[in-house]
């Protein structure tokens, strides 16, 4: 009790965006450049596999504090058992909108399962990740994208979220959505042609969330960039998700 | 998708001219701004430090030159300039660009 009195909010306990800012001033000057990213309870952190503090997504939590300083003990995660089934494949069922997933046991029987992605699900724990983003990341990241679109795409950008841009070498039009995946389509006069939902994320990610560990807006100017100046790198280094998985976010 | 009725020149850009340097895709600040000035030596090798460091990370590093963004392909130190291509023509001075890096990225 001793202790907890002892901490002031703001000055020992800091909101996770707050955290993030923070640690992003400290990671500078040791050329960590981009910044930290910031575990959040409950969330898987998904990192690059050559990013160098790979160790941040074993990190979990024990405990939080909220808004008047009561300390609240976090469960610890168990780790999950090692089951007696081997994973042999998977796949999308599109009619059914979940994954069938085929295992195997250990005198070879095999089974099925059945998987369910859940697009709320995948909703609220966006939201739950945004925790981390600091405010005014975002609007300078939004202040940067001004400076590479043309001002009624950035318009648009502010009231929808999203802008296309057609590329210059591959004539694939690009809808950029902020917190969700870029959609590639190709547009023709008989009509639009969907391609599918890349999904990238500078650092890493938050698992089973449309979230990056930097602002939604970083994300989108990271994605216009890599397809203006790398376009196949793009296509190489994103995930491609069919339109009708919820990873797609659509 | 309909473009909104406007000029297509007019960006949002900030009319005075920019000192050089790199903006850093940050998770803390959005982007962190790097900026030298190409008159003072100390700033300029700082610069080039950084960018041969950024590089060597993986970072993608990307500059415009005219209308076109190009993905830097190397960087050589001793002329200063980022290489985006295979000829003399396509090489960029880190004086006159300012570049914004990408950390190396994750499909999702």
């Amino acid at each position: 009790m001793g202790d907890e009195e002892k901490r002031q909010i703001g000055i020992d306990l800091l909101p996770l965006a707050e955290a993030s800012r923070r640690l992003a001033e400290t990671s500078f000057a040791k050329q960590d450049w981009s910044g930290l990213p910031v575990p959040v309870p409950g969330l898987t952190l998904v990192l690059e596999p050559r990013y160098k503090h790979q160790a941040l997504s074993e990190f979990r939590w024990k405990e939080c504090y909220d808004e008047e300083g009561v300390r609240h003990v976090l469960d610890e995660e168990q780790p999950p058992k090692a089951s007696e089934f081997r994973r042999v494949n998977s796949w999308w069922n599109a009619k059914y909108q979940l994954n069938i997933v085929v295992v195997k046991d250990k005198q070879g029987r095999a089974r099925f399962s059945v998987l369910v992605e859940d697009r709320l699900a995948f909703t609220i724990r966006t939201l739950d990740a945004a925790a981390v983003w600091p405010v005014e990341a975002e609007q300078k990241a939004q202040k940067k994208l001004a400076s590479l679109i043309p001002g009624d795409l950035f318009e648009l950008y502010l009231l929808t979220g999203h802008f296309p841009e057609i590329s210059k070498r591959s004539q694939v039009t690009y809808l950029f959505r902020k917190g969700r995946p870029t959609i590639a389509l190709r547009q023709s006069e008989e009509g639009s042609n969907v391609l599918c939902a890349l999904c990238l994320h500078p650092i890493g990610y938050y698992g089973d969330t449309w979230a990056g560990v930097m602002c939604p807006t970083d994300e989108v100017i990271a994605h216009l960039l890599m397809m203006r100046g790398s376009e196949e790198k793009f296509w190489a280094n994103a995930n491609q998700h069919p339109l009708d998985r919820p990873a797609a976010g659509v | 998708m309909t473009p909104r009725r406007r000029n297509q020149d007019d960006t949002m850009q900030n009319k005075e001219k920019p000192l050089p340097g790199i903006d850093v895709l940050n998770t803390g600040y959005g982007d962190f701004e790097l900026r030298f000035d190409p008159n003072k030596p100390d700033e300029v090798q700082k610069a080039k430090e950084t960018i041969t460091d950024m590089l060597k990370r993986g970072y993608a590093i990307f500059v415009r030159q005219g209308k076109e963004t190009f993905r830097v392909r190397k960087f050589d130190a001793d002329k200063n300039v980022y290489i985006i291509g295979s000829t003399p023509a396509e090489e960029v001075p880190i004086a006159e660009a300012r570049a914004t890096a990408v950390g190396r990225s994750a499909g999702g």
